[in-house]
């Protein structure tokens, strides 16, 4: 197992200078760049008197930035908080306060909001003109008044002392918690180091790839899975655009156009480009080699019917912050394969046990606990979390859990309250927290729902305070102010009680029974929907089985000009409508036909 | 191999290899800036015409005219008449005493320009003029097309790559081309066939026969050829471009026929002339009249064309008809379903097409006769 000296040792050759080490979306930053900016990094660090063991918190827009930084402090064994750009300054101080980190990079922006008190702080922002920083060289004090870019282009190059242990922390994340309270998990050199060579190995990771991952640097999949993995391999990351569906086409244009031989996403991403990408072409070439889910459990719908669609197999892998990013594969070798599980543990070791922590019979649901090298030491400075997180050194997973004969773990549900929305792990708690303090809210309980593009959505059950009223806008917009984007409830539901057990514990499944009603609308929609497919199965002779609404002409045989009309003019005799022209044109599938039907009733 | 064909095969060539020393980004406008001087150096109103009815089209499109009826009607008019006015100055030219150069890929460009001012109509494209520039000035489709659609080249540019595993795919490509267009087509059929076919006796109708099966067979060569030459050069560019034919000989009927001979222009009728036309009027025969007599036209703008239009109509028509019964009638089920009906249909429908030269050729003669 390679440590980050033999990683320093490797990327300071000479011979892969010039090699990109992340492409982002208009500029590159090369090895040789990098290996110069960890060394003036380094003597920044110097000047503000941060030595090993110590800990700064990074949060800023300019990727480059985090991810030299956080390169720059692993080789000086500085442990680095990256903390999220949109999080609420209450939480942000709370992660300051806890963390008690010796130096801030930060936005300009953000240090006007957050008003860090005390902590020396170097702020990312508009460089001034180099003859200010001239005269400020002459006159003023080095440091003082100068923005990030110029402080470390002023800097000397200085070798990094790459003195660290591995049971010292490399990376912190603050993970779940609630806002006043966030549980910080540390990751150490050791698990760090330990896992990245678990997954070079499984996916076959080498100088030769090209990897795409562009979620978010501030998560373990963001900065583990890509700009540390690349490091540690050698190889080159992109991150061509930002993780929204504005961008879809870009990103799944990069893994062609940029040869791309490993593609890590979240099954978010996974589920918008099956909706919103067209052509099934994107992974064809020899370059191609893995597509890697991660974060969430991938649905196996959407898992096989992406997997027939590209031609391609999509590997899965299973883990926590806790376990650095991973722990159980699902592929990409046929022995860990099956689709719809998480496959097995790789370099880490698991049992299923009942509430008792008793091993359950092979086949019977229980919780997940693991352990391992890439397993965390326990939360930071909090004992109570890890008198909960641990049982007899075994960490436990919170997920419950079933092994079957061949080994493969399936994962049947959670044991504790948490919802995974889009890959991001929201602890309800966090959000009752906030709501509770509107002042028309007498009680709030937080649940995620399910939903086909992000698994989860999280919304609230709110009761009102007797003679209050408030609207869900209102409350959307108060859960804005005190939230993290992600974490703000997409939908209030307002109830006149909770259902509560006999200990006055809030019952989920009830209170998401009252919930999930299908709503009348929902009901009509979809009769009509079938009522097409009726329609066309009739006019093309065909089983309305084997026929969807996003079905064509390339799908459904007779559907060619002649059948294009007989089917618009029974439509038309059907619903007593006359369509233009235009819109007879624009049908290309049932769904198509469907919404101007809607249109026109 | 004229010396022009020799030309713009070193132009394509050095093109193809050159822009690959240029940054990616720009290497689609580079293709553009060397379409615009091979035309300007070879044909200088090819080039004024290219560009200033793609001026004219892209403002158009781009108007925000209230009504976009007007603009797109204003738009197909400006084509079709442009189109049409070249050719008649081309088929009149020695009448009324003015010579005029060979305007360089006219109706390949005038069938791309009404693609693009329907598919912004219909809200399909969002007009780009850079973009809109490359999809014109693109130099493998400038000479002899294929008609290939915006999107798909919009996506080819946002996806372009060199791939290694290709290169030596699209060299077979380029030279099964040139061996079709030169070799079989230009020598083989030209030089050494047809004066043998001249010499020989027989009656004139079968000598039609023979004439009509070899002009098929030069037009597939030359088609199909020029095709495999700009999907080859397209691929050492990074493009992908739509395939023209699916091998034709195994039509089963004129319908499967079209679908498999010089595709991009049969579904350019299918998509902006039958649709339209069949939205309209509801029509399917007069629907199909107008999209087959407009693919003549395309072709050449002649009587001989016109009547060859409607010949395939009229077939058009009666295999919808027969599959209509077939599907109603159980003796023409027994019948299609037996497993000599496959190569007799395809014997028929080939036979169908050669005829149509004939007849066509006849009904023209005839009518300038009268």
């Amino acid at each position: 197992m390679k440590n980050f000296a033999d990683t320093f040792y490797a990327i300071s050759n000479s011979n892969i200078a010039n090699k990109s080490f992340v492409q982002f979306e208009a500029t590159k930053l090369k090895y040789g760049k990098l290996v110069e900016q960890i060394g003036r990094l380094t003597s920044l660090f110097k000047e503000y008197g941060i030595a090993s063991g110590d800990r700064i918190i990074v949060s800023s827009n300019d990727e480059e930035v985090i991810i030299t930084v956080t390169c720059a402090a692993l080789a000086n064994g500085i442990c680095t908080i990256v903390v999220p750009q949109d999080t609420a300054e209450i939480r942000a101080n709370s992660c300051i306060k806890r963390s008690k980190p010796s130096l801030l990079i930060i936005d300009q922006s953000l240090q006007a909001l957050w008003q860090p008190e005390g902590i020396p702080t170097v702020s990312i922002g508009k460089q001034v003109s180099r003859t200010n920083s001239l005269l400020k060289k002459i006159v003023g004090k080095k440091t003082r008044g100068k923005v990030y870019h110029e402080l470390v282009a002023d800097m000397p190059v200085a070798e990094p002392s790459l003195n660290f242990s591995d049971d010292q922390p490399a990376l912190f994340n603050f993970t779940s918690g609630t806002t006043k309270e966030p549980k910080g998990v540390p990751i150490t050199y050791g698990s760090l180091f330990a896992h990245l060579a678990t997954i070079k190995r499984v996916f076959n990771y080498n100088s030769e790839s090209r990897i795409l991952n562009n979620m978010d640097l501030a998560h373990v999949d963001g900065m583990i899975q890509g700009p540390l993995l690349a490091l540690y391999s050698g190889s080159t990351l992109f991150r061509p655009c930002s993780l929204d569906v504005q961008h879809l086409q870009t990103l799944i244009d990069t893994v062609y156009n940029e040869k791309i031989s490993h593609f890590l996403t979240v099954p978010t991403i996974l589920s918008l480009i099956d909706r919103f990408i067209e052509h099934n072409d994107h992974f064809e070439g020899e370059h191609f080699h893995h597509l890697i889910s991660v974060a969430a459990l991938l649905d196996p719908g959407l898992w096989g019917k992406l997997q027939n669609r590209f031609g391609i197999r999509i590997c899965n892998m299973y883990g926590l912050t806790e376990t650095v990013t991973g722990g159980l594969f699902c592929g990409p070798g046929d022995d860990f394969y099956q689709l719809g599980t998480v496959g097995k543990p790789i370099d880490m070791s698991i049992q299923i046990v009942d509430d008792k922590f008793q091993p359950v019979p092979r086949g019977n649901v229980g919780e997940l606990l693991v352990q391992g090298d890439n397993v965390f030491p326990g939360y930071f400075e909090n004992r109570e979390a890890n008198r909960a997180a641990f049982h007899e050194g075994w960490f436990r997973t919170g997920d419950l859990a079933c092994q079957d004969d061949n080994d493969f773990v399936h994962i049947k549900g959670r044991c504790k309250e948490l919802i995974i929305s889009g890959g991001i792990n929201i602890l309800p708690g966090e959000i009752n927290e906030v709501m509770i303090k509107h002042p028309a809210v007498a009680e709030v309980a937080t649940v995620g729902l399910p939903d086909s593009i992000f698994q989860e959505i999280v919304v609230a059950a709110i009761v009102l305070k007797q003679g209050a009223t408030a609207n869900e806008k209102d409350c959307i917009e108060y859960g804005r102010g005190f939230l993290e984007r992600r974490k703000v409830p997409k939908k209030i539901f307002f109830v006149q009680e909770l259902p509560k057990g006999i200990s006055g514990k809030i019952v989920i499944p009830e209170l998401l029974k009252m919930i999930q009603k299908p709503s009348d609308e929902t009901i009509s929609s979809n009769n009509n929907g079938t009522e097409i497919i009726g329609l066309a199965a009739e006019i093309f002779n065909t089983d309305k089985n084997n026929l969807k609404l996003e079905h064509g002409p390339d799908q459904i045989k007779g559907w060619d000009s002649m059948g294009h009309l007989s089917l618009v003019a029974e439509v038309e005799n059907h619903y007593s409508i006359t369509l233009s022209a235009r819109e007879v044109m624009n049908i290309k599938s049932l769904n198509d036909l469907w919404s101007v039907i809607q249109q026109r009733r | 191999m004229t010396d022009f064909h020799l030309y713009h095969f070193i132009w394509l060539m050095s093109s193809a290899l050159g822009i690959w020393f240029f940054p990616i980004r720009y290497q689609a406008d580079i293709i553009t800036l060397v379409t615009g001087l091979f035309l300007t150096i070879y044909s200088p109103l090819s080039a004024l015409l290219l560009f200033t009815s793609s001026l004219l089209v892209y403002g158009l499109v781009a108007s925000k005219y209230r009504s976009p009826y007007v603009t797109v009607l204003a738009g197909i008019i400006y084509c079709v008449l442009q189109f049409l006015l070249i050719r008649g100055l081309e088929i009149y030219q020695y009448h009324i005493g003015i010579q005029i150069p060979t305007v360089m890929g006219l109706a390949y460009y005038t069938c791309r320009h009404i693609h693009y001012i329907i598919e912004v109509f219909q809200g399909h494209i969002e007009p780009d003029f850079r973009q809109y520039l490359r999809y014109q000035f693109f130099l493998p489709a400038i000479v002899a097309g294929p008609i290939h659609r915006y999107a798909n080249f919009h996506r080819q540019c946002n996806r372009r790559r060199l791939d290694k595993a290709k290169v030596s795919k699209a060299f077979e490509k380029i030279l099964y081309g040139y061996v079709k267009i030169v070799v079989l087509g230009n020598y083989l059929l030209l030089v050494i066939i047809e004066p043998w076919r001249a010499t020989i006796e027989m009656n004139g109708l079968m000598n039609l026969w023979l004439k009509s099966i070899q002009d098929w067979t030069y037009l597939y060569l030359q088609f199909s050829g020029w095709t495999d030459v700009a999907i080859g050069f397209a691929v050492l560019m990074g493009f992908k471009l739509e395939e023209n034919f699916n091998k034709p000989l195994l039509a089963r009927n004129l319908i499967d026929f079209w679908q498999r001979w010089h595709i991009t222009l049969s579904s350019w009728c299918r998509d902006y002339v039958f649709k339209p036309v069949m939205a309209y009027t509801r029509k399917p025969l007069l629907a199909t009249c107008t999209a087959m007599v407009t693919m003549g036209i395309w072709h050449e703008l002649s009587l001989y064309y016109i009547f060859w239009g409607l010949y395939h109509a009229i077939g058009i028509a009666i295999v919808h008809k027969f599959t209509k019964l077939a599907g109603n009638r159980n003796y023409l089920k027994w019948l299609t379903g037996c497993r000599v009906w496959t190569p007799f249909a395809r014997v028929l429908t080939l036979n169908y097409i050669v005829l149509g030269g004939l007849v066509a050729s006849l009904a023209s003669k005839l009518l300038e006769t009268a």
